[in-house]
């Protein structure tokens, strides 16, 4: 009987205790300067501790990456517990941006994560990311100047800093070297412009064996932003709202609806692939326009394909593409801040980058690295890291993510025809501001 | 009394570690989200504003739910009666003591088994527009030209159709099955003495005896297909493309929920609307399907 009650006591504390646990979320006050100032104490500007948090642990919040990062990360955290004796214990979120919310929420999140350019407004927003000016400004031997400042921008707001970026990636051009021999034409055919596209599929088409399309395409706002923003209109008004439909933001996609209906261009699924790198390695396609991801898994998974790689053709004798940054941040409410940091000082700093970059082939987001390694001279990733010079980043204010999912649904109807790509665009702004107006104000 | 009190108290206690998970689980996530429905919430802020039926009110307007609910609706409409029609014409003939029965049951078995995210990535492999099903329907000239199954607006759902009755059909078979062996085999013999022929069986006999199965299968399959989420969430990357085909109810509310900024509580009123439409329909086919009349 006893032990009945005892039992239903233990059983009771741990329903009060998880209801306590679900209750911290509900308590958002996290203040930036409070926490910069606690920092200003304990770290020493002048001589930098690096075992100041010795025996300590940091959690970090990440995705799994590419087989390549996930056989690298491991060295990465081992050189970095060598200098400082702090252990890194990582947690790897299979639906990452809800995973991370979630622990956000409940109040466990992770010392630091990765934060996607996209939703990196969104999170700011929120309060949830640390202010890290005042550790930069603690670590002499930082040097923020060193970054490629568009990639620094897409975490800063109004000149502070909010996440480190720890590598990007571009848009490129891939070309199957085999198949455009096949069709009768040389790497160096590929136009230089976007506006002569379309003919040079065609003629590609002609040439090409009847199961083999000319070229691939990820159909989605993260690939087309640029294309919408060319003509220098943002997609994004000053109070949030889409623009897709206005002079000179339909010129360039038209060409690609055009060339897709065609039959000149497909999509992975189209295709029956999972996505591009997989049709472009099967020999499907003989063109692709991918990041420099697909470069790592091309070479581990189809090592026999001859393919190469170039800058995107110019819009408006401009030149453009997409970047894709991912930033470390700061929890703002870790009570590990100083460790943290440690960290970030290390994966973010000369050597760690250059640990990733060599394993994991991703492009580092210092100059300095990516000088040191002569990623210019290497042919295949040097377009790769040109873009950085031009590139869009893949952000637009907080109502991107509601705009980049109504787009995935109308835009296919421009694709098949159902709808022309005017009449596309006016229904995802439609559909998009409507829901905008209701649920944001 | 005193007896009676301990043995309550005794009982309580070996319930105890089953109530706490449905209440941590269950009752307090179901509570906290009829609260959030009623607000206007970003709970990663920590902001709260309590909004009335304000949430229901915008639900009723809402262009894209009334794409969703139509959606939906003509998904369940097709899917529950094809896979209950199926189980049981399945479950029948397996039942009939053909040769290699427990084979061809585990056979049948193994789809229910997969897992629906890596069904779904095998239909869009078939159906592909360079895939085998196009390939065949082409080669035998029943196609002109392949079809893109996938990203067709009207092809997307279907072919989320067909795979769902595929898939879930085997696990209403046991069920049936299961069933099948409580039928009294005096019944049949009697019939058969009557001159009764197989498809009289069928309809006099098997089918009524198996009404409260049936009930069952239908609930199970009303509710799984009103909740109709992954396959839909995979074939259109989450989006409910192409052009709002493949938009449920269910997607609708994951976006909401996780993909846009502080509408967890709207997510939550089309949640709760959810649960009561579901409800309702299940006590008509109920109703319509008349269990108690038999006995």
């Amino acid at each position: 009987m006893k032990k009945f009650l005892r039992l239903s006591l233990f059983a009771m504390l741990m329903l009060v205790v998880l209801v306590a646990c679900g209750n911290d979320d509900a308590d958002p006050t996290t203040d930036d300067e409070d926490d910069a100032t606690e920092v200003a104490d304990n770290g020493e500007a002048a001589d930098f501790d690096w075992r100041a948090y010795e025996g300590e642990t940091v959690t970090v919040g990440i995705w799994g990456g590419s087989d390549a990062e996930v056989a690298t990360r491991p060295e990465l955290f081992e050189a970095f517990y060598e200098l400082t004796g702090i252990t890194v214990e990582e947690r790897i979120y299979a639906d990452f941006l809800i995973n991370l919310q979630a622990e956000l929420i409940g109040g466990i999140a992770p010392d630091l994560f990765y934060v996607d350019s996209n939703v990196f407004p969104m999170l700011h927003a929120d309060g949830v990311l640390e202010n890290l000016d005042g550790f930069i400004a603690d670590t002499p031997d930082f040097n923020q100047d060193d970054f490629y400042t568009p990639l620094l921008n897409a975490f800063s707001v109004d000149g502070a800093v909010y996440g480190i970026p720890k590598d990007f990636s571009t848009l490129g051009l891939f070309y199957n070297v085999d198949l455009l021999a096949e069709a009768g034409f040389t790497p160096e055919d590929i136009p230089d412009t976007m506006a002569e596209m379309p003919a040079f599929l065609a003629e590609l088409a002609e040439g090409l064996p009847a199961d083999v399309t000319a070229g691939v395409i990820q159909a989605g706002l993260a690939r087309h932003l640029f294309v919408y923003e060319a003509a220098g209109t943002p997609i994004m008004d000053a109070d949030g709202f889409a623009v897709l439909d206005q002079e000179g933001q339909l010129d360039y996609m038209q060409l690609l609806v055009d060339s897709y209906q065609a039959g000149h261009l497909a999509t992975p699924a189209g295709l029956g692939d999972g996505w591009s790198g997989d049709s472009f390695g099967l020999e499907n396609v003989a063109l692709m326009i991918e990041g420099n991801w697909a470069v790592g898994h091309l070479n581990l998974q189809f090592p026999d394909v001859n393919w190469g790689t170039r800058e995107l053709p110019t819009i408006n004798g401009n030149q453009g593409s997409m970047a894709f940054t991912v930033s470390w941040s700061m929890n703002a409410a870790s009570d590990n801040q100083g460790a943290a940091w440690l960290f970030m000082h290390f994966v973010n700093g000369v050597e760690g980058q250059e640990i990733m970059a060599t394993g994991a082939s991703l492009l580092p987001s210092r100059v300095s690295v990516a000088e040191e390694m002569d990623i210019a001279g290497d042919p295949i990733l040097a377009p790769f890291q040109a873009a950085a010079a031009y590139a869009t980043p893949w952000q637009s204010g907080i109502n991107l993510p509601i705009v980049y999912s109504t787009y995935g649904n109308y835009f296919p109807g421009a694709l098949s025809g159902d709808l022309t790509l005017l009449e596309a665009v006016q229904r995802i702004m439609e559909a998009a501001n409507n829901e905008i107006e209701t649920h944001m104000q | 009394m005193k007896a009676r009190t301990r043995e309550g108290i005794q009982g309580y206690s070996f319930m105890i570690p089953a109530l706490i998970i449905i209440a941590v689980f269950t009752i307090v996530p179901i509570g906290y989200a009829i609260y959030l429905s009623f607000t206007r919430v970003n709970l990663l802020a920590g902001t709260f504003e309590w909004v009335g039926f304000g949430n229901y009110e915008i639900a009723f307007s809402d262009p894209r739910l009334r794409i969703a609910l139509r959606n939906t609706v003509r998904y369940a409409v097709f899917v529950v009666p094809a896979q209950t029609f199926l189980a049981l014409v399945m479950a029948t003939v397996l039942n009939s003591g053909v040769k290699f029965e427990r084979t061809f049951r585990t056979i049948f078995f193994l789809p229910t088994l997969t897992s629906s995210a890596a069904l779904t990535m095998i239909f869009m492999f078939l159906f592909a527009v360079n895939g085998p099903v196009n390939g065949f329907l082409v080669e035998w000239g029943l196609l002109a030209a392949p079809i893109n199954f996938v990203e067709d607006v009207n092809f997307a759902l279907n072919t989320i159709m067909v795979m769902n009755v595929w898939s879930t059909a085997p696990l209403f078979m046991t069920i049936y099955l299961a069933g099948l062996q409580d039928v009294d085999k005096t019944l049949y013999e009697a019939a058969a003495i009557d001159g009764a022929n197989a498809w009289k069986k069928f309809t006099k006999i098997t089918i009524p005896n198996l009404v409260p199965v049936t009930n069952y299968v239908l609930l199970m399959g009303i509710i799984g297909t009103f909740q109709i989420f992954d396959q839909a969430f995979i074939i259109s990357g989450g989006s409910g493309g192409p052009m709002n085909a493949t938009l449920t109810v269910s997607l609708l509310i994951y976006q909401f929920a996780f993909q846009v900024r502080g509408t967890m509580g709207y997510a939550s009123a089309l949640a709760i609307l959810l649960a009561i439409l579901i409800f309702v329909v299940s006590m008509i086919a109920k109703r319509l399907n008349k269990e108690e009349s038999l006995y």
